[in-house]
């Protein structure tokens, strides 16, 4: 280890580039500093090797800056790409099978089949009237095309019925068509196309925006009803707190896959918001028996027959304390749904450990008590909705 | 270092090495074939179609043209016909039948210049309304085409007069989540970034990054505007939340600088508009994920909505050539697959695994 006795042709005190003191390519040094840049600064040195060659010194300062900020700039490098060598046998051969599949599912069709695409020329004869219909604000944009003639047609489509909506200024919500119209596509194209607008309803749902994630949804079941598109939307309509829809799509999704799991826990939710505690008890039952180890059911499952129980002494207040189940829900699922983000869980967790706390707190106190007072509980009723009516406020915030 | 396999990784699957210069690549629609267009050493245009066959790539066809080809795209075409739209060193807009490639089935001189590149919308079942082509051009203008109208473009946006010409390097349309709406944005040499709203025929917003934009794509095209992503010369990006304008500020945005080499191209994951990579002038490609702040939107002391930028995040980065990386293309139909052409001569195709995790 020649780190710390630098050699001694280096007689200045300080760095060529950022004139840090030599002292400073030092173990104990890196390991006391705190400041990142600087840290950062010693890094770009040793890695120039202007002060000579030091790769172990040069790792401890990565390790260093990594333990500081793991997401500084410094702590890019090159990399080539990853090979066979860098997975795991069974990881290779997954990645390699996958692609082959699809290599031979899509080679199969050898030439470029020659079908004409017929509803597109409607379409574009609307274009034309609306770049004509706004010609005088054209300021900076310059058009060129005869406007008598573009002109005739706008008088020409007036009278089509479906040419109103151009003529009225835009409401603030977009128009978007909750129905694709499917004709003259295959199957293929109708799965290529059923799959994207549920990916667009995923992203909506990702940005936090459920009511485009719905709309998108609708489109993709428009063009072939799946269950898993019907499932998100459940998930979307939970999330707008429109219950009915939620309980319908969710049954819709049982209807076609009878066992399946989120969407008997989604209905459990909706079921308990609807104060049908006893279907979402059954629900939740359903999913215990195939997944027993399910934490999600479990939990709920607890909040349900807590519900339950306490129906008749806290009958004035359900209506608030009832949403406490399904953030919980929505916290505990977004791990598995890939439509909804990270982000999407750090916008919650406030209001998660506010209702884990009340959680405990609530069973701490029952098992003080071997009667429950109504008196004593609708008093602990009070504190809850202190705590929780601010984290109502941020989530109305939300969906609204 | 053992968190590193949880990442995205990027496995070079197949490296062709090419007779001349690639501009552009691209994945055919619903297929597992694949485009590379470029310049030859002696002055013409070159399309190559290739089918990707196990761990290589064989090429099916090679087209010559007179002038080299800039810049390709399926965007105005149907998923039945899948004509190919290109843009030449001359100014020529062309489309053509792969099938029958000798004469254009549509050709138009539209700039006075190279056409720098082109963007599709409307055809392959993305984007309402009518199939349109933008091309933007080093003559300064951005021409909009709808194929149905010959020898004129339906928009053209150029400078006013007096105004000096800028280099137009990239276009892109978005927006199109109806029949009615459709904007086009353009990037030009001198970092001014212009948003044309189709619709109202108008030039809707307006900044500039300071240096010459390379390459902008919206985060989808079909959607109502969501995020744009706008790549620099000086190696920086930066993103746009384009769904709340400020009527002073206009688009909230967040920026990364990469590495000092040019960033030339951005190219949005179709399965996924969350997630992107960018390819650099160094040969190397980036893997990002934009996170969206946990409110998108707040209003300022005189109650104007504003919208909030989120942050992105690298998910990773590989260095496969010491030459730039000009262009990159996601395949549509399998998610992770990926080719990209540099200037060392190469196509490659890349596999990013695990972008069902990120």
């Amino acid at each position: 280890m020649g780190d710390e006795s630098l050699p001694f042709f280096m007689d200045q005190g300080t760095t060529k580039t950022f004139q840090i003191p030599i002292g400073h390519l030092d173990y104990k040094f890196i390991e006391k500093c705190t400041d990142v840049k600087h840290l950062e600064k010693i890094l770009r040195i040793l890695r120039s090797g202007e002060e000579g060659c030091y790769p172990e010194l040069t790792l401890f300062c990565e390790k260093r800056i990594e333990h500081l900020d793991p997401r500084s700039r410094a702590l890019r490098k090159e990399k080539s790409a990853a090979t066979a060598s860098d997975f795991t046998a069974e990881e290779w051969e997954t990645i390699t099978g996958e692609l082959m599949s699809w290599i031979s599912e899509h080679s199969l069709k050898l030439s470029f089949p020659l079908v004409y695409n017929r509803n597109t020329v409607s379409l574009s004869i609307s274009r034309g009237v609306l770049l004509c219909s706004i010609i005088k604000s054209v300021i900076f944009i310059n058009l060129r095309f005869d406007v008598e003639k573009e002109c005739s047609k706008i008088d020409e489509s007036c009278e089509e019925s479906n040419s109103k909506a151009r003529f009225f200024s835009r409401p603030s919500l977009p128009i978007i068509k909750k129905k694709i119209d499917t004709t003259g596509m295959t199957k293929k194209e109708k799965i290529f196309i059923a799959t994207r607008e549920k990916e667009k309803g995923n992203e909506a749902f990702a940005s936090g925006d459920y009511v485009e994630a719905v709309t998108y949804y609708t489109r993709s079941i428009s063009v072939i009803p799946t269950a898993a598109a019907y499932n998100n939307k459940a998930q979307a309509e939970i999330k707008l707190q429109d219950w009915d829809s939620a309980l319908q799509d969710c049954e819709k999704v049982l209807d076609m896959e009878p066992g399946n799991i989120k969407a008997l826990l989604r209905r459990a939710t909706v079921h308990s918001q609807l104060q049908n505690y006893q279907a979402a008890v059954e629900d939740l039952d359903r999913v215990l028996c195939v997944e027993p180890q399910n934490a999600v059911a479990k939990k709920n499952l607890q909040e349900v027959e807590k519900k339950l129980k306490g129906l008749k002494p806290v009958s004035q207040t359900q209506g608030k304390g009832k949403r406490i189940l399904i953030q919980d829900i929505e916290d505990s699922e977004s791990d598995e749904e890939r439509g909804e983000n990270t982000v999407e869980c750090e916008r919650s967790s406030g209001n998660k450990s506010n209702v884990m706390s009340f959680s405990i707190y609530f069973q701490s106190e029952k098992k003080c008590l071997p009667l429950l007072l109504p008196s004593l509980f609708t008093q602990f009723i009070h504190i809850f909705l202190q705590r929780i009516l601010p984290v109502l406020k941020t989530k109305i915030a939300f969906t609204t | 270092m053992s968190a590193g396999l949880e990442r995205p990784q990027v496995v070079a699957h197949v490296q062709q090495p090419l007779s001349y210069t690639p501009f552009d690549c691209k994945w055919v629609p619903r297929s597992a074939r694949l485009l590379c267009l470029g310049s030859a050493p002696r002055g013409t245009g070159v399309i190559q179609v290739y089918e990707l066959r196990g761990a290589r790539v064989e090429l099916l066809r090679e087209i010559e043209k007179a002038k080299p080809i800039k810049c390709g795209t399926f965007g105005a075409t149907s998923l039945q016909q899948r004509y190919l739209a290109t843009g030449d060193f001359g100014g020529n807009l062309n489309i053509w039948n792969l099938e029958a490639p000798e004469i254009p089935v549509y050709s138009v001189k539209g700039h006075k210049e190279i056409i720098n590149s082109i963007d599709g919308v409307g055809g392959l079942g993305i984007g309402e309304g009518a199939p349109e082509l933008v091309t933007g051009s080093r003559d300064g203008t951005v021409k909009v085409w709808d194929l149905r109208q010959k020898d004129m473009p339906v928009a053209n946006m150029e400078p006013v007069q007096g105004e000096s010409k800028r280099d137009c390097w990239t276009v892109a349309f978005g927006n199109a989540y109806n029949r009615e709406e459709r904007v086009v944005c353009a990037g030009y040499d001198n970092g001014d970034i212009k948003l044309f709203d189709l619709k109202t025929m108008s030039l809707r917003w307006e900044t500039n990054i300071k240096n010459g934009v390379c390459s902008v794509e919206f985060d989808r095209k079909d959607v109502n505007m969501n995020k744009l992503v706008a790549t620099s010369l000086e190696g920086k990006f930066h993103v746009f939340d384009m769904r709340t304008q400020h009527p002073t500020k206009g688009f909230a945005s967040v920026s990364e600088k990469v590495q000092k080499s040019t960033i030339w191209q951005v190219r949005h994951l179709p399965q996924n508009r969350d997630v992107f990579m960018t390819s650099g002038g160094a040969g190397s490609l980036h893997l990002w994920k934009y996170e969206y702040p946990a409110q998108r939107l707040k209003k300022d002391s005189e109650g104007a909505e504003m919208g909030v930028a989120g942050s992105v995040s690298l998910l990773q980065n590989v260095t496969l050539s010491t030459q730039p990386i000009s262009s990159l293309d996601w395949s549509p139909d399998k998610k992770g697959l990926c080719v990209c052409g540099a200037f060392d001569q190469t196509l490659r195709v890349l596999i990013v695994t695990k972008l069902n995790k990120v």
